[in-house]
């Protein structure tokens, strides 16, 4: 298992640089530049732009330049004058080496088009938000999917199953983009009982992780169902069923834990996508999380930001694939690694 | 199940404790006004005066820093602000007068309080002429890199050649900020040395650009000297909490050492919260009852005119910015002035705002918009301009075709715009004008943002508009740029010598009225005989406004909240 683990974060650290290589030559193929205007800018305050963010000289001066800034720690004595190019994510005082000696490391760069802020502060800001968000969402997708799925592939072709799939296709069909406004005029407009937008409550988590969460929880329950009326027909299941358990027991213990192993497949990429923030979802109720960056920061060419969205994304991915896989191992006893 | 359950619920506890302590907790004040007005759902770019360059972020640093002269809202005219001012009889220096005693303030979040930045020995700061000295020499700075940087150096003598000397030594650069002419007198009094007389100099003064900073702040903090912990301001409001992020909010406190100008009162409003909402999301929370003031959607403007509460707290005001369409002088057949003008009078603006826009917007004749300072107008200058007349655009047409001996399909003729609904829609509806009065079909091409800046000078006819930044017409004919000083990043390529003659006659003389009458020459020139560009709307701004709240309506976009007030 160590062995494995191991391998996985090799494959993380390989997987990350090979994204950003990609990432970081196409965004610079794409015409348009952070820095224009519909007034136009004068040549000179260009320049002096582009000097100071890290914008001349070869694509692979730039890129080896901006990977330094993340991946080699500096020690420094240095009293730098605060700056958006100069925030590191880790910074621990080191006095007891060396008076007003720092340990610096991970610099993910200023954010181009806001130039006082950083993406380090994107990610200590905005990141949790959607991580909040994303966690609570998953969460109503589980909690409906999964015991939905259940009782659909226990009740196979009755009412229950009927419904319960019917609700689901619904969910499937009605985007986040419908299904928001719907519930804000409903619990908002009319009844006044949740806020209709916003973060900082514990109510304003409500309506978004449930217009973020029911449509996932569709996909779960089908997932659910098709995969537990396949194992509910194993030979191991009639065994169990032979030595006399209820029925409760074989469905809870045996059938259920294997059948959620394509369940647990769909989760990692999922869990990846809800936790590092959704733009329409977080637009519509004016929650300030990492949604938006990941389209904002495209259009307005703010090339620091992309960087640092679209490694977010894949290293959670990789990792929440890790986990994924890691499950599967306890789901089913014949994985072994 | 049951042990599912559980742990479900425990999990769900866990978010909600999260989200508590991580989030923000709401403060209730007695007088708090919830705007959503002009801020849209993306995050305030800068609060830094040398930085802004946008709507949202200009409207609140002119309540942080209130400028020496001040722009009425409503007039649209000139008055006294954090200064009066004299000019001396060569007409060349003028002589600002700072109120004096003006306190600089930072909001304390432990005590809750507004509470005056003091010296080492503990004594109150005060605005002084250094301080704006300071902040207008910033904007020159190549180091600062300022957008308006261009804008604002050849109203300063030296300005021009300071802003430019980004690629000199620093002794270089310290002798040409030296030869800036901006001294400063005594701590209240401020001097300004202006190349040449020139109407709209003193409408420069209220603007953003030029106002007071603190220099040891800005050295201190770098970027970070806008956060809330750090930033010092002056004016009726101060910075109380920014949460960053598209979504999030920025809350303004009443800033207690102000104790107002005749012109700039002491706000009656404890707190204004402005919050980046998507204009459909602010209509939902307007109607929820938590926002006082919220944009109406142009998708919604149906609902609100046949809803009786909706449609009595509905205000359309003037805007900023004119619409409009620029031809490349450079392509066929656009390198005609015949076919210019025959595509701008095939288009029915009046269509346009009725059928497609529908939020009020004023159909164009003329380029420059009407509430500027020494602009023309179209009542003024009714038979100037570019009107309207598909009978004659057609006529136009066919004789420039039966001159270069081609027909309407000869030509690749495409629209190129930036995405958004609004811009598909308008041109939409001019390519059928064009497909139904001149019988040419032209193709729509669409990019984003950043694309379509960088490419619109490479077709043949581009979507743009025009705000205003000083509100004097000069701005409209000068810096769009037009005028040929600005040729690079005239993206029409479009040269005309009489119409740069007229512009700068127009802006040495100082009667409004008798300026009007040259600049309505020039703008039929750029509109009508040479046609470079076809006007086709002057924004608005529409404004929700719940029944509590009184306030003034804004010609300039921009509003000043310490004039408003909520009644129980």
């Amino acid at each position: 298992m160590a062995q494995f683990v191991a391998q996985r974060f090799l494959w993380l650290i390989l997987v990350l640089f090979v994204v950003s290589a990609i990432t970081f030559g196409l965004m610079r193929l794409v015409p348009g530049g952070p820095f224009a205007t519909e007034r136009g800018v004068p040549d000179t305050i260009l320049r002096a732009l582009e000097e100071k963010y890290n914008l001349t000289g070869t694509l692979i001066e730039q890129y080896a330049k901006w990977i330094g800034d993340i991946i080699v720690p500096r020690v420094t004595d240095d009293t730098f004058r605060p700056s958006a190019v100069n925030d590191y994510l880790i910074n621990i005082r080191l006095d007891f080496i060396k008076a007003d000696t720092d340990f610096r490391w991970m610099n993910f760069g200023p954010s181009l088009r806001i130039r006082s802020r950083t993406v380090n502060s994107i990610f200590e800001e905005n990141l949790p938000i959607s991580l909040q968000l994303g966690t609570a969402a998953l969460m109503v997708a589980m909690a409906i999917g999964v015991p939905a799925g259940i009782i659909a592939a226990l009740n196979r072709n009755t009412i229950y199953d009927y419904t319960g799939m019917g609700v689901a296709i619904i969910g499937v069909s009605i985007p986040v983009i419908i299904m928001g406004p719907l519930l804000q005029y409903l619990f908002g407009v009319q009844w006044h009982v949740l806020p209709v937008s916003g973060w900082g409550k514990p109510e304003n988590v409500i309506m978004p992780a449930f217009a973020l969460g029911f449509a996932q929880s569709a996909l779960l329950a089908r997932l659910t169902r098709a995969s537990l009326l396949q194992v509910m027909n194993e030979d191991y299941i009639r065994t169990a069923r032979a030595k006399g358990l209820s029925e409760r027991v074989v469905v809870l213990f045996h059938a259920l834990k294997n059948s959620l192993i394509p369940v647990v497949t769909v989760l990692g990429p999922l869990f990846a996508a809800l936790l590092t923030g959704t733009f329409v979802t977080e637009t519509i109720f004016g929650i300030p999380g990492m949604g938006r960056f990941f389209v904002t920061s495209v259009t307005n060419r703010d090339y620091p930001v992309i960087m640092g969205t679209i490694l977010l994304y894949a290293g959670f991915l990789v990792l929440a694939n890790m986990v994924v896989d890691i499950t599967y191992a306890w789901l089913d006893p014949r994985i072994r690694y | 199940m049951q042990k599912f359950t559980r742990l479900t619920a425990l999990l769900l506890l866990v978010v909600f404790t999260l989200a508590i302590v991580g989030g923000v907790v709401a403060q209730d004040g007695p007088k708090i006004l919830v705007t959503g007005r002009q801020m849209g759902p993306s995050d305030i770019p800068t609060l830094d005066p040398s930085l802004a360059e946008d709507v949202p972020s200009v409207q609140i640093i002119s309540e942080l820093f209130p400028s020496l002269l001040h722009l009425h809202e409503e007039t649209v005219l000139v008055e006294n602000g954090l200064a009066s001012y004299s000019v001396s009889e060569d007409g060349l220096v003028y002589t600002f007068s700072i109120q004096p005693n003006i306190s600089w303030v930072r909001y304390n979040a432990e005590s809750g309080a507004v509470e005056q930045v003091t010296d080492d020995s503990g004594a109150p700061l005060y605005v002084t002429a250094q301080d704006f000295a300071y902040g207008m020499l910033r904007t020159l700075d190549p180091a600062t890199a300022a957008p308006y940087q261009l804008v604002w150096a050849p109203w300063v003598q030296g300005g021009v050649e300071y802003a430019r000397s980004g690629e000199a030594t620093a002794e270089e650069q310290q002798a040409l900020r030296d030869a800036v002419a901006i001294s400063v007198v005594d701590d209240w009094t401020l001097e300004v040395t202006v190349p040449r007389i020139a109407a709209p100099t003193p409408l420069l003064y209220s603007r953003w650009f030029a106002i007071a900073q603190m220099q040891s702040v800005v050295e201190e903090f770098g970027d970070f000297w806008i956060d809330p912990e750090n930033i010092v301001t002056y004016g009726p409001f101060a910075l109380k909490e920014w949460v960053r992020g598209d979504g999030g909010s920025l809350t303004m406190i009443k800033n207690p050492f102000w104790a107002g100008t005749p012109e700039i009162p002491a706000p009656a409003l404890d707190e204004v919260q402005f919050r980046f909402l998507d204009e459909g999301v602010q209509l939902t929370e307007f109607e929820a009852g938590n926002l006082q003031v919220a944009e109406a959607p142009a998708a919604s403007i149906d609902r609100i005119n046949s809803d009786a509460t909706l449609s009595a707290a509905l205000h359309v005001a003037p805007g900023t910015c004119t619409y409009y369409y620029g031809f490349n002088t450079l392509v066929a057949p656009f390198d005609d002035a015949r076919a210019r003008r025959a595509f701008s009078m095939a288009i029915d603006r009046q269509a346009i705002v009725d059928n497609v826009t529908r939020e009020g917007q004023i159909p164009a004749a003329l380029f420059a918009l009407p509430s500027l300072v020494a602009a023309p107008t179209s009542e003024q200058f009714p038979d100037l301009g570019v009107q309207t007349d598909p009978e004659a655009a057609r006529a136009l047409w066919e004789e420039y075709l039966a001159d270069v001996g081609a027909t309407g399909d000869s030509f690749q003729i495409s629209i190129y715009h930036n995405d958004s609904a609004l811009h598909a829609s308008v041109a939409q509806a001019v390519q059928q004008m064009w497909a139904e009065n001149l019988g040419v079909n032209a193709q729509i091409t669409t990019a984003d943002f950043a694309t379509y800046l960088d490419q619109r000078g490479n077709y043949p006819v581009y979507r743009a508009a025009w705000c205003f930044d000083y509100p004097d017409a000069h701005n409209f004919y000068y810096d769009v740029p037009f005028h040929s000083d600005l040729i690079e990043e005239n993206d029409t390529h479009w040269v005309n010598e009489e119409f740069d003659a007229l512009i700068d006659q127009a802006f040495l003389l100082t009667d409004p009225a008798e300026r009007a009458a040259i600049y309505a020459e020039a703008d039929n020139i750029l509109v009508n005989t040479d046609a470079a560009i076809a006007p086709i709307y002057y924004y608005v701004t529409n404004d929700l406004t719940a029944s509590n709240v009184i306030r003034t309506y804004s010609n300039i976009t921009t509003e000043y909240y310490e004039k408003w007030d909520l009644t129980d």
